[in-house]
């Protein structure tokens, strides 16, 4: 048998053959009311989580640009007044971030600074699982956006709760009993067959999923690949549906980050009904030469959520969308010898929309109150994530994140 | 198939890429000890891999031409364990072109590919003194600009939290002294190793409880005193090899015996082959092949010498960008490599070969059509060809079912050439041809 770490990683429908198959073979694709699912009323649109993965610098990102010590701490790395954009009197954002900077000044972003955990893990591999579990304690399997899906009952039968943009479904999904498709395209994603007999499509689906549904095997991996395949092809036509219905008047830059964003656009626009999507963009563990590689990387998060909240702008759906970014760490204060980082500790989270509070959120870690040379957090994570929860999906946040966090007021 | 037969296959697939017909044919005639000699010992057995990739005429100084070449290497040597073991150390002891990238990319990981193939059944303790001199991985993991008053502790790190010890068997501040043992640790301007004596912190050093003026090799040789090193590798090898969740006592019984041969691969690799556990019933289809393996694995079923030209970027869709892991941990695997995405690319790659036709077909539709004239006979050609010719009987009725639909195949040359492409897609697309 799978083991139950299996199961939970990749969203099995936890059903027996007998009752699934039916439903999908019929490829109805949605929920109806006969599989006794209502979907959340209360919801006030779809939340966009985007990962930064490698550890993103922080400091450099919301920047204490007046403080002596920011200067002193980073002779090489700091940067000058000039070439900054400030939020205030005490912070700025780093240059990349001017479309950012547009959207603060529209009310559309809020900055919640000094986020992160108590006893922080500086392990990528670790700290990202606890980014993605909220717990930094167990080493929980499920994943807090699986445990979401799984309680609002927004997901059943192939119809997706959740879409993850990317090669692999990223343990934040990870639960029993939730289907959450990962899409690295959307036009790939369809099942094909041979050119010149292409009547002969459907039966070979129909076979194809007699071979995922009896097999009758007692190999290990077999319940849980025949299940996977299921998924595949009862998705595939209701995703492409969906997904040609939108033609998008915005020029989204050339880069995956954008284009997935892009993709998580265009099925917005066909009212998928998935209630969170997954974008990650990597190559932030600047450990050397970080001036250039965050300057680009910045600009490539910045220019590619800016395109993403205007095609949403253009579909009329600006302030049903609530798009959220982290990363698994900040860096330390000091640079090293390689005009670099190392792991370090709190980060800011940035929230982009038409339907929140923008503004300066938290605190700014002190930099003459360090902790062996890394910032204290501030605000626990799981708060910005309850806020989420409950103010935007609609959803309790306790039985999701395990305890009760205090809200914040970038959504009322 | 008769379980002699079966175990072969099984040895061939987790030992190597799969089999042909003839390869296998071979193997039984040695008799499965034989084999698994002949595996281990690449060296004694010839191989014209080299002049069949060079006629080829791939242009090996671009990344994706590398890729290539690879996999043809994987597809036609004679000495499938070291390269399934190249594989192996590539998925380990991480660098990633992403990272690594400009010009000279290409020759760096045709050097970094050279090393773990010289290394491949070698001595660990010679692999970890090869690798943390190896140019892409000083570029990978950051020791190149590793310097003495201001270490940059990328490398040791990963060295001993992914490479050799796992996380809880080491501290913090052996990480921190570890990074100053590996300072002036570089390359110089032709990308060859050098170590900086100015950039080189020589005062004392305490890793793992070994004191003293330490360098790299210094830290390999505390590391490797740690008895967590021998079972740490053992596991992560029998689990690549046999089957995840081994049991305790199985990988302190491997540990036992690699650090007792002085970390010899080969007896380590030996042991795991030989093992009662790894030729159990529990180990036989209990894998799921990697994208490598479910292409290459068709390729060889059908006994073919040609690979797509664009494998590499199949490859990249299905979750494996050879020369490019995603992280320093390598590629996770198992079910890993199963999402709704990465089902449909199988699928399609399944669908691809079998529907080639003319001069890129991988299939003579014609010539099954007259060796196998019924569905029965077909449907048992390829439970045969791909599955072992274990295909559960409600399998067989579905597949039998769609055979049936096509039409008359003695009387009908359209519908035996629908059917017989169709077939094989299936039985390539379906679930049990993922298992490895």
């Amino acid at each position: 048998m799978p083991t139950r770490r299996e199961f939970l990683s990749k969203g099995l429908m936890l059903v027996t053959i007998g009752v699934a198959a039916p439903a999908f073979l019929a490829k109805t694709g949605r929920a109806t009311p006969e599989m006794g699912v209502a979907p959340s009323v209360t919801s006030r649109g779809a939340l966009v989580v985007v990962q930064l993965s490698g550890g993103n610098d922080g400091l450099n990102t919301v920047i204490p640009y007046r403080d002596p010590l920011y200067s002193q701490l980073r002779p090489q790395l700091g940067l000058p007044e000039s070439e900054v954009l400030p939020l205030d009197d005490t912070l700025a954002l780093h240059p990349a971030l001017a479309p950012l900077k547009a959207r603060f000044d529209a009310g559309q972003l809020a900055v919640v600074r000094g986020v992160g955990y108590p006893n922080p893990d500086r392990s990528h591999f670790r700290s990202m699982d606890i980014w993605q579990t909220a717990d930094p304690v167990a080493y929980s399997q499920s994943g807090w956006l699986g445990r979401y899906l799984a309680g609002c009952q927004c997901s059943a039968g192939s119809q997706a709760g959740g879409v993850a943009v990317g090669q692999a479904l990223p343990r934040a999904f990870w639960t029993e009993s939730v289907f959450v498709p990962a899409l690295s395209s959307l036009d790939g994603y369809r099942f094909q067959t041979d050119p010149r007999w292409p009547a002969d499509r459907d039966a070979k689906i129909q076979t194809l999923q007699e071979l995922d549904a009896r097999h009758e095997a007692i190999r290990p991996y077999a319940d849980f690949l025949g299940q996977q395949s299921l998924n595949a092809l009862a998705s595939t036509d209701e995703l492409q549906r969906v997904a040609g219905a939108w033609q998008t008047p915005i020029s989204y830059p050339e880069n995956g980050f954008a284009q997935g964003l892009k993709a998580v656009a265009r099925l917005i626009a066909g009212d998928l009904g998935a209630r969170v999507y997954y974008v990650q963009i990597g190559g932030f563990d600047t450990h050397a030469n970080q001036k250039n590689t965050q300057q680009r990387l910045l600009d490539q998060l910045a220019t590619g959520l800016d395109a993403f909240q205007n095609d949403l702008e253009a579909m009329g759906k600006a302030d049903q969308v609530l798009t959220m970014t982290f990363s698994e760490f900040g860096r330390r204060v000091h640079e090293n010898g390689s005009q670099g980082t190392d792991h370090g500790t709190a980060e800011p989270m940035f929230l982009l929309g038409a339907g929140l509070k923008g503004g300066l959120y938290g605190t700014q870690p002190p930099l003459d109150d360090l902790d062996n040379g890394d910032l204290r957090y501030q605000v626990d994570f799981r708060a910005v994530y309850a806020t989420a929860l409950e103010r935007w999906l609609g959803a309790s946040a306790e039985p999701v994140l395990g305890a009760s966090y205090p809200l914040l007021d970038f959504l009322s | 198939m008769d379980q002699t037969r079966r175990e072969l296959a099984h040895l061939l697939r987790r030992a190597g890429f799969g089999a042909t017909p003839a390869e296998l044919d071979a193997a039984v005639g040695l008799g499965y000890d034989a084999t698994v000699e002949r595996l281990l010992h690449p060296e004694r057995v010839p191989d014209d891999v080299d002049a069949q990739i060079a006629a080829l005429d791939l242009d090996q100084s671009k990344i994706e031409g590398l890729r290539l070449a690879w996999l043809y290497r994987m597809l036609l040597t004679a000495r499938p364990l070291q390269e399934k073991m190249v594989l192996f150390w590539h998925g380990h002891l991480t660098s990633a072109v992403s990272k690594v990238g400009g010009p000279r990319a290409p020759a760096l990981f045709q050097r970094q590919l050279a090393l773990f193939r010289e290394q491949a059944l070698g001595n660990w303790r010679d692999l970890l003194r090869g690798i943390s001199r190896d140019p892409a991985m000083l570029a990978y993991l950051d020791n190149r600009l590793n310097r003495k008053g201001a270490p940059n502790e990328n490398y040791a790190r990963e060295l001993m939290e992914l490479f050799t010890l796992g996380i809880g068997n080491y501290s913090e501040a052996d990480v921190k002294e570890a990074a100053r043992a590996f300072t002036g640790w570089t390359v110089n301007r032709d990308l060859t190793f050098t170590v900086t004596p100015r950039q080189h912190d020589d005062d004392v050093k305490t890793v793992l409880g070994h004191t003293g003026n330490l360098d790299g090799d210094g830290v390999i040789d505390a590391i490797l005193d740690q008895p967590a090193a021998a079972s740490y590798l053992a596991g992560k090898l029998f689990r690549f090899f046999a089957y995840d969740d081994p049991e305790p006592q199985v990988i302190d019984r491997l540990g036992g015996v690699f650090r007792d041969s002085g970390y010899d691969l080969r007896t380590l690799v030996g042991a795991i082959l030989h093992a009662p556990e790894f030729r159990s019933e529990r180990a036989y289809h209990a894998h799921i092949k990697s994208p490598v393996e479910f292409t290459l694995g068709v390729v060889k079923a059908l006994d073919a010498q040609a690979l797509p030209r664009d494998l590499p970027a199949v490859l990249r869709r299905m979750g494996q960008d050879l020369l490019n892991p995603p992280s320093v941990k390598g590629w996770d695997g198992g079910p890993a490599w199963i999402n709704a995405m990465t089902v449909l690319e199988r699928a399609n790659f399944a669908n691809r070969l079998a529907t080639a036709r003319g001069d890129q077909s991988y299939l003579d539709a014609a010539a099954l059509a007259q060796t196998y004239r019924t569905p029965d006979a077909l449907v048992d050609h390829f439970a045969e060809q791909f599955l072992d010719g274990d295909l559960p009987a409600s399998s067989r009725a579905a597949l039998l079912d769609y055979a049936h639909q096509g039409g008359d195949l003695a009387a009908n040359p359209n519908a035996a050439d629908r059917t017989i492409r169709g077939l094989a897609h299936l039985v390539m697309a379906g679930p049990l041809y993922q298992l490895g």
